[in-house]
């Protein structure tokens, strides 16, 4: 009894010793970036989530710097006061490797947003721009950024690079790591460093997918790909989902590397032509949406092809009859989250890669799960790679049916690890599926991970309790029952 | 209210698709000052700077991927005050505003400083008003009617051509409800309908004529509104051909509610070149009164405006909306209504 | 007992190697990855150094001498070909050329060719005959097996083409020829095979030509050319060929990294690979360049190094000496990223030490 009291008197002078520490430090972090840039107060409960929604944790303060200098600064000053602290850009983490679970000093690299050089092939811009503005920055130059993730109009590169954001061209263009050619990091220690642009000793690929675990990206220089002399659209329809999965098969197997290849269930049917995004799809079990370029005479050979292959599918095809409907079919398919609100404005977003051949298996395995928990679900696939987004809804405000929406998910993950797919193919593990970590690599591959966040982040103050489960010696803050059950227990 | 501004909130998933196209977000990058951070206020139960910096464009509702009510959420939290309300009246009562200004004018208070940044003296007039019994209403818009009365005489003798004008000076209402004062905005609208009698209303504000396009859901009252150039169109009134280069801004409103399809279609048979600016629709700046309210931030709204114009190549822009013709014309443009360019020629 | 007898005890050891650019005491051959970790534990405890190689044909950077020489060319097997999903699962020991060939049979495309081995395609990470398109080998890898410096063997990547599963240490192993870790087995991503495959001289063609060229390498030895490669359906390249005028052949331009005797390669901004070559051209003697466009790779046999240092002072990226014997920096940079790495990954330095210095 005695030494329960003093072990909570001793956590409530640590935690009293920490409100002092960061009201000294608000005065400092004013100094380096001004007033008017640093948060206290209620409003910093407007940066608690990104776009994980059952998880919110209120930061201590959040700090906007406006310059590479002051963010520099910033992370020498708590460094030195050992304060905890991570990094966000837009707020759009689906995993919510951005949620300060750990009370972190939140610092958002939103104003970091210029677009520095363009030169070649490569573009050099700050992390807090906008996936969309490069595309719209280069609109009458004949090449363009390849990584279209979904949230493009809103998501940061320095996002993006920290999750290796996907998209839709994958199949063809490959993923956000695939278009990264140089960055300037700012590693925990306070010290700059420039890497990349040469084949060897190149450490990029160590942040690309590191949800800022092991630095914070200031600057990045992205490669260009040449814009394909024509784009072509087809849509394909199926009595049955077997159909459609083997016509993806197929596809590949005549010979065609679709630019994009996107599969859409009845559910994301219905709920895409019940919303602002009506696209007039036909109502069937499954479509496919395929994007072809290149140069137009080979497009027009894969066209051949491809229908022929849907055809041997038992899939009908259906040709946009113009620019203005083929729009609309893959503005359509964009909306496949979003419209999910027709069922429930509230859902989770799992993105579980797993080979393609395995899709009916898995696609049957969510239905069951759907009917097991009651709760909604839809299926949009992007084909072409395998990656799978069935959307959970739940409703936020009740706790046990939020819960049960996070054991759907785990089934539905752990399923897809069964197999052989990976836990996450772009939206990153973040503290959502921290737990499969677990279950997909072994001690071994955790603590390698371990030792090399441990060697970038030295005192523990980057973004800490998440991407890697926590070892057995690591102290992790639980903030409420959905954090504890996300981040501890079995799977 | 608050309680139906609670349950509109449930459709926002906090995806984040409205940052990039509201104006006070896009300038200061702070969450805060986000369509995304106001509603997750609200929802929080917070008292949030951001709702008195939101400049009530709307434009993020057009990216909103779900369909939230963005307008409808803020409205209750919107704080008025002592300049609000007077301007509010002033605003219902064009002739008494014009009155007023002439006489206010000439005070050194940094309000009017501001002012006079944006309006010289001699523009200031009495609105043109007229006492036929009419069969369609001109409605100038508040600030139309007294400081760009030329357009107004412009409209005028266009619509008398065919019609039967009667010109009702007068408050639609739009700033009202922009600074939360919904009964304000109802009587208007309530007042308005009794007016008209159920003819037909051309605005020369764009804003406007979405504003009482939305009188049926906010208020359940019709009224049969009509924009200036979609009322030409629909119309199939003949205009003469000016063949002249210019850019066009689209007011906020106006492209939410799907009017601009009408200003671009009657520039094009007036003739007009297009060279389009960089996002047409970007919120210009001046917000209804925001640009008194919030200078700071109304001049870097106006700044980023500003480029966006410079990159369409031209110095003539098309503005039908008051306010917006006062902002843009103070970044150094020329500035146009429809209405002025049918008569430009003669 | 002496290490080298420890070192028989685990594993099959022959002579050791000197002669060369890289000499080694004593030669290993393991035949399974549990060898590999035995052997690399007790040169963690001993204090030895480890150079790991399958086939020695093109080591990379300046002249080193350890006491392992890692053979790993028993390790060669192909564990796993899936036709429906794309993908190859390969031993470092296998030579790539006859990957291509084996996958080129069933039907896949792997956009890659190098005269070597698997593990020396991936610690090597030099460019491909479709790198201008497809990206370098380090793009190419969906998953591996790799051992630490302190013998820990990890997995990472998956089989699929995305991954968003924790750091990509799959990937960043590539081009660090051998320093952090050594590939044991990858995963390779796998295209469709195309119908043809064809390569002929071009003139006004860049990368942006409407008939998207996957490889485009500008040559110059006493003239200079541009030598493209297509690949598609029949008809298309052929309907290309009439439009172009030329007259292709089948198959794609063969790089020989074994050649030359100074060797050093250019690293610049893509797409500016003539433009900076030619500045080259100013300060060094010449023999032969190849460039390939797109990927900021060129590569430069010198007829000696003179100039070597006033290239890299005006030059927009790096110049490293590859091959030959240079009395300065081979590599011409520093990162205090690799250094956490080499810590975090061999912390005891046994891996190709004194080839890049953290």
């Amino acid at each position: 009894m005695f030494i329960y009291f003093k072990l909570n008197s001793i956590i409530i002078i640590y935690k009293l010793r920490l409100k002092i520490m960061i009201v000294m430090l608000i005065d400092r972090l004013k100094e380096v970036v001004g007033e008017e840039w640093v948060i206290t107060g209620e409003d910093t409960e407007l940066y608690s989530y990104p776009a994980f929604i059952p998880l919110k944790v209120n930061p201590p303060i959040v700090v906007l710097p406006g310059s590479e200098e002051e963010v520099i600064e910033l992370v020498n000053l708590l460094n030195e006061n050992n304060v905890k602290y991570l990094v966000r850009g837009s707020g759009t983490s689906l995993s919510g490797s951005t949620t300060p679970t750990q009370g972190e000093v939140v610092i958002s690299l939103t104003r970091l947003n210029k677009i520095y050089s363009f030169e070649g092939y490569e573009i050099t811009v700050g992390p807090g721009l906008a996936n969309f503005m490069i595309n719209k920055f280069l609109s009458t130059s004949n090449l363009f950024y390849a990584p279209d993730p979904s949230s493009y109009v809103v998501s940061s590169i320095g996002g993006n690079i920290s999750h290796d954001s996907g998209g839709m061209h994958t199949p063809k263009y490959g993923t956000t790591f695939d278009s990264v050619v140089k960055l300037k990091v700012l590693l925990p220690d306070g010290s700059v460093d420039e890497i990349g642009g040469s084949n060897f000793f190149d450490p990029t690929s160590i942040f690309v997918g590191a949800e800022g675990t092991l630095g914070i990206i200031l600057r990045a220089t992205l490669r260009l790909f040449p814009r394909p002399e024509k784009s072509k659209t087809l849509m394909a329809s199926f009595n049955s989902i077997e159909d459609a999965a083997r016509a993806v098969i197929n596809v590949f197997r005549c010979g065609v590397t679709p630019a994009a290849m996107e599969f859409l269930d009845k559910n994301s049917i219905i709920a895409i032509e019940n919303t602002q995004y009506k696209a007039n799809y036909p109502i069937t079990e499954a479509i496919l949406l395929i994007e072809l370029d290149g140069y137009s005479e080979n497009v027009e050979e894969e066209e051949v092809r491809v229908i022929k292959a849907i055809r041997e599918s038992k899939g009908e095809i259906h040709v946009p009859k113009d620019e203005e409907e083929k729009n609309r079919w893959w503005w359509g398919r964009k909306g496949a989250f979003p419209s999910f609100a027709y069922y429930s404005p509230a859902y989770l977003t799992l993105d579980a890669n797993v080979p393609r051949s395995t899709l009916p298996t898995i696609l049957k395995f969510i239905y069951d799960i759907s009917k097991k928990y009651g709760l909604p679900v839809a299926n949009s696939f992007h084909a072409g790679d395998g990656t799978l987004h069935p959307l959970i809804g739940f409703n936020p405000k009740n706790v046990d049916e939020t819960i049960n929406a996070i054991r759907a998910a785990e089934e539905i993950t752990k399923f897809a690890i069964k197999l052989g797919g990976v836990p996450s193919g772009e939206h990153g593990i973040g503290i959502e599926k921290i737990k499969f970590m677990k279950l997909y690599y072994s001690e071994d591959d955790l603590e390698i991970m371990r030792r090399i966040r441990n060697s970038f982040d030295v005192k523990g103050l980057l973004n800490r309790c998440k991407l890697i489960p926590p070892s057995k010696g690591e102290i992790c803050n639980v903030v409420n029952k959905i954090h504890s059950y996300l981040l501890e227990g079995d799977i | 209210m608050y309680n139906l501004s609670l349950k509109l909130t449930d459709m926002c998933t906090h995806c984040g698709f409205c940052l990039e196209t509201c104006p006070t977000y896009v300038v200061t990058r702070n969450e805060v000052h986000s369509p995304r951070g106001r509603i997750e206020a609200i929802r929080a139960g917070i008292n949030s700077i951001g709702f008195q910096t939101c400049m009530y464009c709307r434009l993020c509702e057009t990216a909103c991927p779900a369909g939230v009510k963005y307008g409808q959420i803020i409205i209750p939290f919107r704080k008025s005050d002592l300049k609000k309300v007077i301007i509010e009246k002033l605003l219902e009562n064009p002739k008494l505003f014009s009155k007023v200004l002439k006489y206010t004018n000439k005070i050194h208070h940094p309000d009017m400083e501001r002012f006079r940044k944006f309006i010289k003296d001699y523009e200031i007039t009495e609105p043109l008003e007229n006492n036929d019994e009419g069969d369609i209403i001109l409605f100038p818009g508040c600030i139309e009617s007294i400081l760009f009365r030329k357009t107004v005489e412009n409209a005028f003798k266009l619509l008398s051509k065919r019609y039967k004008v009667r010109i009702l000076n007068g408050c639609c209402g739009l700033a009202h409800i922009s600074n939360g004062n919904y009964e304000g905005a109802k009587k208007l609208a309530e007042k308005l309908s009794r007016e008209v009698n159920g003819k037909k209303v051309v605005t020369l504000q764009s804003n406007c004529a979405a504003f009482m396009k939305e009188y049926k859901e906010l208020f359940g009252i019709e009224i049969n509104s009509y924009d200036f150039a979609e009322f030409l169109i629909k119309e199939s009134i003949e205009v003469p051909r000016i063949n002249d280069t210019f850019t066009i801004h689209y007011p906020c409103h106006a492209y939410r509610q799907g009017l601009t399809k009408y200003i671009k279609e009657l520039a094009l048979r007036l003739g007009v070149k297009i060279s389009e600016m960089e996002d047409p629709y970007f919120e210009c700046g001046a917000g209804g009164d925001y640009w008194l309210s919030h200078p700071k931030l109304s001049d870097l709204v106006m700044k980023a405006k500003k480029e966006k114009i410079d990159k369409s190549g031209v110095k003539k822009v098309i503005v039908t909306n008051s306010v917006c013709a006062l902002a843009i014309r103070s970044m150094g443009y020329e500035v146009f209504h429809l209405a002025d360019l049918i008569f430009q020629s003669q | 007992m002496d290490w080298v007898s420890e070192v028989e005890r685990v594993t099959k050891v022959n002579e050791g190697n000197n002669k060369g650019v890289v000499k080694w005491e004593i030669t290993v051959i393991p035949q399974s990855y549990e060898e590999v970790r035995n052997i690399i534990k007790i040169a963690n405890e001993r204090k030895l150094s480890i150079y790991p190689y399958s086939l020695n044909s093109h080591h990379i950077g300046p002249p080193i001498s350890v006491n392992i020489g890692l053979n790993l060319s028993n390790l060669n097997k192909i564990i796993e070909i899936s036709d429906e999903d794309f993908y190859v699962t390969a031993q470092v020991g296998i030579k790539v050329d006859e990957l291509f060939n084996i996958l080129k049979n069933k039907g896949l495309f792997l956009p890659a060719y190098y005269n070597g081995s698997l593990g020396g395609f991936l610690s090597t990470n030099l460019p491909t005959p479709f790198s201008s398109f497809y990206g370098y080998p380090k793009n190419l890898i969906l998953m591996a097996k790799i051992i630490t410096g302190d013998g820990i063997i990890v997995k990472s990547g998956g089989k699929t083409t995305k991954f968003s599963s924790g750091y990509k240490l799959h990937k960043l192993l590539s081009g660090m020829l051998g320093l952090l870790g050594i590939y044991l087995e990858a995963t390779l991503k796998a295209y469709p095979y195309p119908e043809v495959i064809v390569t002929a001289e071009v003139k006004n063609i860049n990368l942006t030509s409407k008939y998207r060229p996957v490889s485009l390498i500008y040559e110059r030895e006493k003239e200079e050319k541009v030598i493209a490669t297509f690949l598609g359906f029949k008809n298309a390249i052929e309907k290309m060929e009439r439009e172009l005028g030329i007259k292709s052949v089948n198959g794609f331009y063969t790089i020989d990294y074994s050649e030359g005797e100074n060797v050093v390669s250019l690293h610049i901004t893509r797409g500016r690979e003539i433009e900076e070559v030619k500045k080259a051209y100013e300060y060094l003697s010449i023999r032969k360049t190849f460039c390939i466009i797109g990927t900021g790779y060129c590569r430069l046999m010198l007829n000696s190094f003179e100039g070597l240092e006033k290239l890299r002072s005006s030059i927009n990226g790096y110049v490293v000496v590859e091959k030959g014997e240079y009395s300065g920096d081979y590599w011409g940079f520093r990162s205090k990223t690799l250094h956490r790495l080499k810590n975090a990954l061999d912390p005891n330095a046994i891996l190709c030490p004194s080839l890049y210095v953290t």
